[in-house]
């Protein structure tokens, strides 16, 4: 235990910096969304300046650009994060310095799910509960508060325990987004005579509020990031992880029907 | 012999390529053992299967006792790398390289430690990622040493680094060597990089381990053999397998003798040559012996025990 604490010392002192910055951005970052989404339903304080024909208007399409851009600035930042984390000692190759030390994949694996635990998921959750207890008057009791923070968490370290540079993690992001997109238009194209005539958009606006199939992602994130920590075996652990997405997709599905 | 490192048919392919083929090696404990051969030959490879880096596709070593594939914190304590390809954490000074490193290791000896920073001269505050590549080196045999590891590994340490850093490094580990009770396995492909460290060859090439053996008994077997022949005298068609790299300049013919054996050497010369009309044998340095086997499997491929 206290070497893993070791670790989490050394690692903090490593990523302190840039969660410093990251802070203030997934703030403004949640401000942003909230007072967004509240425009976009039409009510809430930002209602008053969206009368149209008003110069109030374009003040609420530069919030939405801005917060488009923050949005941008977050996953960036966050992933930066989780590679300057996972990357500093990496599971991929034969050189990194941990690898001749006396740590163990576990041992390294324990230390960096505590910090990501304690640094980023925490930070996350707070952030959404406050600005939405404070728009909505009441502390939200949403899901959505706990498992998107946990998720996407989840899902930059899993790219970057199978990379070993923050260029290709966000390659492999780019390819396993891509690839889950596009099975995801074929199998709404095929199911959609099924499905009482619902379309794509219908389709992914009932998979994203499907907390069984954002689980079962997660729990193939961490499958993927144990395999690749415990074995350091990355070809298997990529098939882990690319098998995972017709599961999700299908488990997306059956939710349909 | 006692062997602090062992490796059975260990073999390693990447794709086609076979990097390292049925290799069985024996590093006697205790000794100072040099994997030599030409870039490519599967020296790092080899490392990197013993200390579980890279997993082989066929074959088992063992080092300290462990197979290589199980090796953990508590062999790891006892065993010290350096490579010229490992990453070290560039962001830290010396100073938090040794604070991260100390920890780990039940054994480490800070007087030990301090002697060695001032040894390589190496600035505590200044951090890692400005080092030269020699500095770079420096500050990972700090952190390996300072443990007083039983075993070790240093692979191509001293590949890019200046004859004077080399020359600093080859004496710290001198000093250390008559101090410390421990074996050294160190690869190169450069025999002059090591000649004066090592007391055991092994010289693996093209995946496959061709000579294993002590520096003296390969210094007393090889000779560098110069024969003058009686005119109109000839070598036979077929000479014998331990002659080496035979080359014949009018009555002159030179080749390396890999099994001269003192005091007999001279007279088996003749019996195979009969038209000899002088001999003359010399010894040979580690270098030269090395550079013989080199160009004898480069050019003919022939495997030598």
């Amino acid at each position: 235990m206290s070497l893993i604490l070791h670790l989490v010392r050394k690692d903090f002192r490593r990523v302190s910096w840039i969660l410093a910055a990251w802070y203030p951005i997934l703030i403004t970052s949640v401000v942003l969304d909230a007072r967004i989404e509240l425009f976009l339903e039409g009510r809430g304080p930002v209602q008053e300046v969206v009368t149209p024909s008003t110069a109030e208007y374009d003040v609420a399409v530069d919030l939405v650009l801005a917060g488009l851009l923050v949005v941008f600035l977050d996953l960036f930042m966050r992933a930066a994060i989780v590679s300057k984390l996972v990357h500093d000692d990496a599971t991929v190759g034969s050189t990194a310095f941990w690898l001749s030390r006396p740590i163990t994949g576990g041992t390294l694996l324990a230390s960096k799910a505590i910090l990501l635990s304690v640094s980023m998921i925490p930070a996350e959750i707070v952030a959404q509960s406050a600005v939405s207890s404070h728009l909505s008057g009441e502390p939200s009791t949403s899901s959505e508060v706990y498992l998107v923070p946990v998720i996407s968490t989840a899902v930059f370290m899993m790219l970057a325990v199978l990379t070993p540079s923050l260029t290709r993690m966000a390659v492999l992001g780019g390819i396993m987004a891509g690839v889950t997109w596009g099975a995801f238009l074929v199998l709404s194209w095929l199911a959609m005579p099924l499905v009482g005539g619902e379309g794509i958009a219908e389709l992914a606006a009932r998979a994203v509020t499907q907390n069984s199939s954002w689980l079962l992602l997660l729990g193939v994130c961490v499958g993927v990031i144990c395999h690749q920590y415990l074995t350091r075996r990355t070809k298997r652990s990529l098939v882990i992880a690319f098998s995972g997405i017709p599961v999700f997709l299908l488990f997306l599905a059956v939710g349909w029907f | 012999m006692n062997a602090i490192i062992q490796t059975r048919e260990l073999s390693r392919r990447f794709g086609r390529t076979e990097a390292v083929r049925s290799l069985s090696l024996d590093v006697p404990r205790g000794s100072i053992f040099a994997l030599m051969g030409p870039n490519g030959a599967g020296k790092t490879t080899t490392i990197k299967m013993l200390l579980n880096m890279v997993r082989p596709t066929g074959g088992r070593a063992t080092v300290l006792g462990t197979e290589s594939t199980r090796l953990g914190p508590s062999e790891f304590t006892r065993i010290g790398y350096v490579s010229e390809n490992q990453e070290l954490p560039d962001w830290m000074s010396v100073q938090d390289l040794i604070d991260f490193c100390r920890p780990m290791y039940p054994s480490w000896d800070q007087d030990l430690c301090h002697q060695l920073t001032q040894q390589f001269d190496l600035p505590l505050s200044q951090k890692i990622k400005s080092f030269s590549r020699g500095m770079r080196i420096k500050a990972a045999l700090l952190v390996s040493l300072a443990y007083r590891p039983e075993l070790v590994v240093l692979d191509e340490p001293f590949s890019g680094l200046d004859a004077l850093v080399r020359d600093e490094f080859m004496r710290g580990l001198l000093e250390l060597s008559d101090r410390t009770e421990w074996t050294v396995l160190v690869s190169s492909h450069d025999i002059d990089e090591v000649e004066r460290l090592v007391d055991w060859v092994g010289v693996i090439d093209r995946g496959s381990l061709r000579v294993s053996e002590c520096t003296a008994s390969l210094e007393g077997r090889f000779r560098s053999c110069q024969l003058t022949l009686e005119s109109g005298g000839r070598l036979p068609d077929v000479l014998p397998d331990s002659w080496l790299l035979p080359e014949t300049v009018g009555r002159t013919v030179r080749f390396v003798d890999s099994a001269y054996k003192e005091g007999t050497g001279d007279d088996f010369i003749r019996s195979v040559i009969p038209e000899v009309r002088q001999v003359t044998v010399s010894r040979m340095s580690l270098k030269e012996i090395f550079m013989a086997l080199a160009r004898t499997y480069r050019s003919q491929g022939r495997e030598l025990e």
